[in-house]
C-alpha cells in the first residue's frame, strides 16, 4: 500500500525542522513573484515598459476590487490581500508545471494562510478601533450571543481553510484518478479545469480575507 | 489526517515574508507609479484648467476690446460723417458765395458788354445814319438849298456878338483879305451873283468875295474870313449829330 498522500512530503530538514516539498515549492514561488516584482518594478517610472504596465494592470485590479469589498481606502491591506491572491494563484496554477505539486494541496498552506487572515484581521480591527471597541463587538447586538461570535471566527476561519484545502486536494486526487485511468489526453480538459478551480479559490480565499478584515476594521462582525 | 507544525509554521513566515518582499518591490513602486501618475494628470488638468480660464480672460478681454473698438469705430464714423457734413455745408456755402460772385461777375460783364455793344452798335448806328444823311444831303444840295443857307448865315451873322463882328469887320479893312464862300458843289452863275450882293451888303466888295468848292462840308455852305468862319453846313451839322450821338451812347 502506497504512503497517505495527505502526508507532508519531506524533502530534507534544517537542524530539528524538516522541510517538506510545500515549503520548498513557496520558496519557489515567493522567488519568481518576487523576481517578476523586482524586474517589474525596479525602474518604475511614468512611462511604464510592458512588464509594468502588466503589474500595473494587475495592481490595480486588485486594488479596485479590494476597495469595492472593503468600501475604505484600500491600500494599507493591499500589500496583505494583494500577496495572498497573488500567491494563491500561483500556488494553484503551479499544478500544471510537471513533478510539481501545489501547496495548497496540503492542509499546512491553507492553514497558515487562514492563521495569517485570522490574525491580521485581529490586527487590523484593534489598530482602526482600539482594544476595547474592537472586544464590545463580541457583545452585540446581546452578550448571550459571545460564544457564538467567538465561535463563528474560529468556524470561519476553519472553512476558509478548509474550502481552498479540500478544493486544491479534491483536484489533485481527480487528476490523478484520471490520469491512472485515461493515460495522457484526457486529463487536459481536467487541468484547464483546475486551472480555473485554482484561480477561482484564490479569488475566494482573497475576497472572503477582505471581508473578515473589513468587517473588522468597520466595528461589524460578517 | 495529520498535520506538520513545522511545515505550518514555515508557510506562515514564508508567507509573512512575501508579504513584506512584494510590498517592498510591488506595490509600492507601483503605487509610487499611479500616484505619481495621478499628481501628473492632477498637475496637468489644473494647468489645462488654469489655461482655460486664461483661454476665457483672454477671449473675455478680446470680447471687451472688440467692443470697445466697435463703439471706437462708430464714434469715429460718427465724427467723420458729422465732419463730412459741416464741411458738405461749408463747401456747399463756399460754393454758392463763388456761384453769386460768379453769377454777379457774369452779369456785371454782360451788363458791360451789352453797355458796349450797345454803345458801338449807337456808334455804328450813328454813324450809318450820319453817312447816308450825308449821302442824302449831297445828293439833295439845290439853288433853294444855296439860298436857305444863305438865310441861315445872315441870320447867324445877325445874332453875332458885336466884339466878333467888328473883328471880322476890321480884318476885312486888309484889301489883301477876302471872303470865301465854301460849298459842296460849284455854285451856279446866279446862284454866286446872289451870294456877292447879299454879302457885299453888308462885309466888303463883290470882287473879294471867292467862291470854293469843298466836297467836304457835303451841303450847306461856310463862310470864311481871315481869322475866323461862319458854318452852316450838312458836315457840321451831322458831326455835331454824330457827336450828340456818340455821347448819348456813352451817357446811356
Amino acid at each position: 500500500m502506497e504512503a497517505n498522500p495527505l502526508a507532508p512530503d519531506i524533502l530534507f530538514t534544517l537542524g530539528p525542522a524538516p522541510v517538506s516539498r510545500a515549503v520548498v515549492t513557496t520558496w519557489a514561488i515567493m522567488a519568481l513573484l518576487t523576481a517578476v516584482a523586482w524586474a517589474g518594478g525596479r525602474r518604475a517610472s511614468a512611462h511604464a515598459g510592458a512588464l509594468q504596465t502588466t503589474l500595473e494592470i494587475v495592481v490595480e485590479t486588485i486594488e479596485k476590487q479590494v476597495g469595492e469589498i472593503m468600501r475604505r481606502d484600500p491600500w494599507p491591506y493591499l500589500p496583505l490581500l494583494g500577496s495572498l491572491f497573488l500567491f494563491l494563484v500561483a500556488a494553484n496554477l503551479s499544478a500544471v508545471i510537471p513533478g510539481a505539486k501545489p501547496p495548497t494541496g496540503h492542509i499546512e498552506t491553507p492553514a497558515a494562510l487562514a492563521v495569517v487572515v485570522f490574525l491580521s484581521a485581529h490586527y487590523y480591527g484593534i489598530r482602526a478601533l482600539g482594544g476595547a471597541a474592537y472586544l464590545r463587538r463580541y457583545v452585540k447586538p446581546s452578550p448571550l450571543l459571545l460564544p457564538l461570535n467567538v465561535l463563528s471566527e474560529i468556524t470561519r476561519t476553519f472553512s476558509l481553510m478548509i474550502r481552498l484545502f479540500g478544493n486544491m486536494m479534491s483536484h489533485e486526487f481527480v487528476l490523478a484518478i484520471v490520469v491512472f485511468l485515461a493515460g495522457l489526453l484526457l486529463p487536459v480538459p481536467f487541468m484547464l479545469l483546475g486551472m480555473m478551480i485554482g484561480i477561482i479559490q484564490a479569488y475566494i480565499f482573497t475576497v472572503l480575507a477582505a471581508v473578515f478584515i473589513g468587517a473588522a476594521v468597520g466595528g461589524e462582525l460578517e | 489526517m495529520q498535520i506538520d507544525w513545522w511545515t505550518l509554521v514555515f508557510q506562515a513566515i514564508n508567507f509573512l515574508v512575501l508579504v513584506w518582499l512584494l510590498k517592498r518591490f510591488l506595490f509600492r513602486p507601483v503605487r509610487d507609479v499611479i500616484e505619481k501618475r495621478k499628481a501628473q494628470a492632477e498637475e496637468a488638468f489644473a494647468m489645462a484648467a488654469a489655461r482655460e480660464a486664461e483661454a476665457d480672460a483672454a477671449k473675455a478681454r478680446m470680447e471687451a476690446d472688440r467692443a470697445a473698438l466697435a463703439e471706437e469705430r462708430q464714434k469715429l464714423l460718427k465724427s467723420l460723417h458729422e465732419q463730412a457734413l459741416a464741411e458738405r455745408e461749408k463747401l456747399l456755402a463756399q460754393s454758392r458765395e463763388e456761384a453769386a460772385r460768379l453769377v454777379d461777375a457774369a452779369r456785371g460783364t454782360i451788363a458791360e458788354e451789352r453797355k458796349a455793344a450797345s454803345a458801338d452798335l449807337r456808334k455804328q448806328a450813328g454813324g450809318l445814319a450820319v453817312d447816308l444823311a450825308s449821302k442824302l444831303l449831297g445828293e439833295l444840295d439845290s439853288d433853294a438849298l444855296s439860298r436857305a443857307c444863305l438865310d441861315k448865315l445872315e441870320n447867324r451873322l445877325a445874332t453875332l456878338p458885336q466884339d466878333e463882328l467888328l473883328q471880322i469887320e476890321a480884318d476885312l479893312r486888309n484889301p489883301a483879305a477876302h471872303v470865301t464862300v465854301a460849298t459842296a458843289h460849284t455854285l451856279a452863275p446866279g446862284e454866286q451873283e446872289l451870294w456877292r450882293q447879299r454879302l457885299a451888303a453888308r462885309f466888303a466888295p463883290q470882287d473879294r468875295i471867292v467862291f470854293e468848292a469843298d466836297p467836304a462840308i457835303v451841303g450847306g455852305a461856310e463862310l470864311r474870313f481871315p481869322h475866323a468862319a461862319l458854318k452852316f453846313t450838312w458836315a457840321d451839322q451831322l458831326e455835331r449829330a454824330r457827336a450828340l450821338l456818340q455821347s448819348d451812347g456813352a451817357d446811356g
